[in-house]
């Protein structure tokens, strides 16, 4: 491994642009936009340590969820279900390769847009079915999941942004 | 739009029939949704004048609306009591800018309110009567006729009070659709869940969209020109109650409530005001949100799709506001946790005012 490690070159930019670069700008342009790219530096440094882990475990959340979703789905005779299956199928990379943060936030993408879609189907389905325990069932595992990523998510955007100062 | 001096001579000289000298050009620095330059002149009379240029950002407004309705709102505006800059013209000719642009005069006056957040209390008088003048616009506003002046040529009208609500989550789902990338499930969710609960309107108005400190041009304690009619929409008025930056700012000393929010609708009322209900702004302060998310998306979108040409800024409306937004949808719904006020605050912190 190269040392520094890209943490510590991304630690030592944002130093450098605090230290050095932000007491020569006098432009309040300058300052403005250089306040927003230190926020998003220190995001870029968090996404680097925890977004690999945090991509895979909601993928892992999403497969059993579309799952359960296509089943449904299915039992009403949508063709959704077959579209959720066969992105459930798809490989996003190729056998032992490395999964690259922008490999995994394709793959979670693509699973989660299949949750969009399937949501909307299941609203539609509502007047009909909405007292059915299946019914019910699929939509609370669906509000279940869309809480826990956006809580999930909570842990790339806190320690970036909270309580560090002007955004812009 | 080429910006530089050289050009905006050629260019004023030509759209002015008369020698123009380019003082002072100046790209505004506060706004996130499009750009705005101040374009200083000296006319051939010796005339100086300042004019505000408008303009997309190079990889595209943060804003699901266009530029083209911007400007309809100056414009038709200008045929009412409410106090804006006066449009001059549109331009989009391709021999003098690769991207259409509109100007208008600039108002004298200032964005910033001196000692509005200064928390000591000898400024709660000047913060209770700079609520009161907004309140005051505000209602100017709601009482501007739109049917007559064809608003909604531009602007979708609901046919009815119970159907603000809805129609306006309809048209804010439907601009989700038309810029967003990935599918966001909450966006679907929230958005069935306000329509099941969708309160009417006391009437239908023509509605600003943003409000709060930051937004007008302030001299004094008078607002001289209300800006950032970007998110305009007719419907009802509480949307405008929603997204107040300050404006109502809630106020207590020695026990007693002095100021806040329900003062400000009661205020608004005998001015001439709706009569807004506190629960009718908690459900447009999520439709508001919902269109922060949009905005999010879009500004995501233009920072994938052209990061050569995006601006830092839009960076940061795709992730923290965007994030935040979300976690809004969810505390709305009773599903998590909401973000904190000081979280909330910080998004209108600049480094020209910090908090």
């Amino acid at each position: 491994m190269i040392n520094p490690t890209a943490t510590d070159i991304l630690r030592l930019v944002d130093a450098t642009l605090k230290d050095k670069v932000e007491p020569s700008l006098s432009d309040l342009t300058g300052r403005s936009a250089l306040a927003t790219v230190r926020h998003l530096l220190r995001h870029v440094l968090v996404r680097v340590e925890v977004e690999g882990q945090l991509l895979t475990e909601d993928i892992a959340a999403l497969r059993p969820l579309l799952a359960q979703v296509s089943r449904y789905l299915a039992s009403k005779g949508v063709a959704l279900a077959n579209d959720i299956d066969a992105a459930l199928a798809k490989a996003h990379r190729a056998p032992g390769a490395y999964p690259t943060l922008d490999s995994l936030g394709l793959e979670a993408g693509a699973l989660r847009e299949c949750v969009y879609q399937a949501l909307k189907q299941l609203q539609s389905l509502r007047d009909a079915h909405g007292t059915e325990p299946d019914y019910i069932a699929a939509r609370a595992a669906i509000r279940s999941y869309l809480v826990r990523q956006i809580e999930e998510e909570e842990k790339t955007i806190g320690p970036a942004f909270y309580g560090q100062g002007p955004r812009r | 739009m080429d910006f530089s001096p050289a050009h905006l001579t050629r260019y004023l000289t030509h759209k002015l029939g008369a020698p123009v000298e380019v003082l002072e050009v100046e790209r505004f620095s506060r706004g996130t949704s499009r750009q705005t330059w101040f374009v200083s002149i000296r006319k051939a009379t010796g005339a100086e004048q300042t004019l505000l240029f408008r303009t997309d950002l190079a990889a595209g407004s943060i804003e699901p609306t266009s530029l083209a309705q911007e400007h309809f709102m100056y414009e038709r505006l200008g045929h009412t009591k409410v106090p804006v800059a006066k449009v001059l013209w549109w331009e989009e000719d391709p021999a003098w800018t690769e991207t259409p642009f509109y100007v208008r005069e600039k108002i004298e006056g200032t964005w910033n309110i001196p000692h509005f957040l200064d928390k000591d209390p000898k400024y709660d008088e000047l913060r209770i009567e700079i609520s009161k003048e907004h309140m005051r616009k505000l209602a100017l506003v709601h009482a501007v006729d739109w049917r007559a002046l064809k608003f909604d040529e531009r602007l979708p009208a609901p046919p009815d009070e119970a159907s603000c609500g809805r129609i306006y989550v309809d048209k804010t789902m439907a601009e989700f659709e038309e810029i967003r990338g990935e599918g966001v499930p909450a966006m679907l969710e929230v958005a069935e869940w306000l329509k099941d609960k969708a309160p009417p309107a006391p009437r239908i108005c023509l509605c600003k969209g943003t409000n709060g400190f930051g937004e007008e041009v302030w001299r004094g304690r008078e607002i001289v020109a209300m800006s950032d009619w970007e998110e305009a929409s007719i419907g009802d008025p509480a949307a405008d109650f929603a997204f107040m930056q300050y404006l109502a700012p809630e106020l207590e000393r020695d026990g007693k409530k002095i100021w806040g929010m329900q003062h400000a609708l009661d205020y608004y009322k005998s001015v001439g005001g709706a009569a807004v209900t506190m629960e009718a702004i908690g459900y447009y302060g999520v439709v508001r949100a919902m269109r922060l998310i949009v905005m999010g998306e879009k500004a995501g979108m233009a920072v994938h799709d052209q990061p050569k040409l995006a601006e830092i800024r839009q960076a940061w409306t795709a992730t923290e506001v965007a994030h935040v937004c979300k976690r809004g949808l969810l505390a709305a719904m009773g599903l998590s946790a909401p973000p904190t006020a000081s979280q909330l605050a910080e998004f209108h912190e600049t480094v020209e005012a910090p908090l």
